[in-house]
């Protein structure tokens, strides 16, 4: 398999096999159409094997290293908000069930 | 301090000799004065961001909601068109949440409104294209295009056009990091995905349009290629960006990250044939909102920069480094999306998301409310749904003023 990372080790795109064009910049053929990357502002790596939980921008591979979670980074909380405001989101809506349940206690 | 000196669009920030003044409205705005941002009685989403950008060396577009208005250097309209930008989707409403617009081709307008429906969980996106001859618009074509986003809040990256003006570029964001590119095709006006992915808000660096420029990477495009020739490490996409091209080569961003705790400034240049970057870090002042609100950054000269990240800032750029002069001293609620901003020394108009709850029903929540004194130190202007304390400007045509 091989890696397009940056030049920080970022794994940017995973692909079967790379080609290289006149300015031997490597790209990947999708459709027809040509996705090339620059260097040296990009690496080229081959690996044996990608684990499946590799994802791009989420990870870095060195050899030396292997594969690794980048880092600082952080997973978005899939809502597409701040994670702040889902952690006040969710203490609502158990105040909400809390005072729920107490009135129905009450009653 | 003076009295009435602006008269602009709505959705704009100026400076006038070097104070600053930001608000959503309209008519004349009395310095120290503060503005709701939201009409009485409606959601920030039923009004959608506004988006300014040049037209001509005398004139800028600004397009609020559907209607676009023709405005000079000091913000006085001197046309306008409703474009009639609508959703097929009745399911959308009123979450209009951007506008977006931008020139290109020389005398072409591409407009657009983003709107989201949360119960199929997809994007719309409605745009006209059209032409402008000395201040007045044209339309040429309409279309509309959508996608699934797996997301709560789909953002306007941007658009440009790319190549030889045949497509124009198109992008959205959703959370968990994905984005989607359409391409427009300016003949016909349909819209079929991207073949490419271009992460971050697009923008044209040189007059071919084939160097594109974001926030996360700089990419070379052609009919049958794209290149990226550089990935900065800013990798996170979904989100508020916004760039500023000072020259062809040379650009800046200011984009928010996954982190949601600071914002990255880039200063983009090339040398000796090689793009290159320096990245600055800048972290909010404090407050929550800080990290919600939509960025924009804009050129003002010698290295002089205005930004937006959570408060407004001054800053200077010093070997390609940011450094930050003064910050406005406010609260602003924001939403995160493309800023985009014009430079009319000595105006600066803004189209940048403010104000909202970040939860997509939330209403009257907002606030756009900070200003700066002619002496530049600032005066803090803060509120938050129609709670703003001070009182006493003229009405405006838009929202609640308080002096």
């Amino acid at each position: 398999m091989i890696l397009i990372q940056t030049q920080d080790n970022v794994i940017i795109r995973i692909a079967d096999s790379v080609e290289y064009d006149h300015r031997n910049y490597p790209y990947i053929d999708v459709n027809g159409f040509r996705e090339c990357y620059a260097v040296p502002s990009h690496v080229v790596r081959e690996v044996a094997e990608v684990p499946e939980e590799v994802t791009t921008e989420k990870y870095c591979y060195t050899p030396e290293d292997g594969f690794y979670i980048r880092p600082g980074y952080v997973e978005p909380n899939g809502y597409g908000i701040p994670d702040d405001l889902v952690e006040r989101i969710k203490n609502d809506a158990i105040t909400e069930v809390e005072e729920a349940v107490t009135n129905g206690t009450d009653e | 301090m003076g009295s009435a000196i602006l008269s602009a669009g709505g959705g704009g920030l100026f400076i006038r000799n070097g104070s600053l003044a930001e608000y959503y409205g309209q008519s004349d705005i009395p310095a120290g004065c503060f503005v709701d941002v939201n009409p009485a009685g409606t959601t920030r989403r039923s009004v959608a961001a506004p988006s300014v950008c040049k037209l001509t060396d005398e004139t800028y577009l600004h397009m609020e909601g559907a209607t676009l208005y023709v405005r000079d250097k000091a913000g006085n309209e001197i046309s306008s068109l409703a474009t009639g930008l609508t959703f097929t989707d009745s399911d959308v409403g009123s979450n209009i949440v951007f506008s977006h617009v931008f020139t290109f081709g020389g005398n072409r307008v591409f407009a657009s409104l983003l709107g989201y429906d949360s119960a199929d969980d997809r994007a719309y996106v409605s745009y006209a294209i059209l032409t402008h001859s000395n201040g007045t618009l044209t339309l040429n074509k309409t279309g509309s295009t959508y996608a699934s986003i797996s997301s709560s809040a789909p953002v306007f990256l941007g658009g440009c056009s790319i190549g030889s003006s045949t497509y124009v570029l198109l992008s959205i964001g959703s959370s968990a990091s994905a984005q989607v590119n359409w391409l427009v095709n300016i003949s016909t006006g349909a819209a079929t995905t991207a073949p490419f992915t271009i992460k971050g808000a697009p923008f044209c660096i040189d007059e071919a349009n084939r160097i594109i420029g974001t926030s996360n990477g700089i990419y070379e495009v052609t009919d049958s290629s794209i290149t990226t020739l550089l990935t900065t490490s800013n990798t996170y996409y979904d989100s508020g960006a916004s760039g500023f091209v000072v020259s062809p080569e040379r650009f800046l961003t200011l984009s928010r990250t996954s982190s949601l705790s600071n914002f990255l400034f880039n200063d983009f240049y090339k040398e000796n044939g090689t793009w290159k970057y320096v990245q600055t870090t800048v972290t909010p002042s404090s407050g929550t909102y800080d990290k919600y609100a939509s960025p924009w950054i804009s050129y003002w000269s010698d290295n002089e920069i205005y930004i937006r990240c959570g408060t407004l800032r001054k800053a200077r750029i010093s070997a390609h480094t940011l450094e930050i002069i003064e910050v406005a001293n406010s609260t602003l609620s924001g939403w995160n999306g493309v800023g985009t901003t014009v430079v009319f020394a000595p105006y600066l108009f803004v189209g940048a998301a403010g104000g909202g709850a970040v939860s997509a029903n939330d209403s009257g929540d907002s606030t756009i409310t900070y200003l700066m004194e002619p002496t530049v130190s600032l005066r803090a202007g803060s509120g938050a749904g129609g709670r703003v304390t001070k009182t006493a400007c003229k009405p405006l045509k838009k929202g609640k003023v308080y002096e």
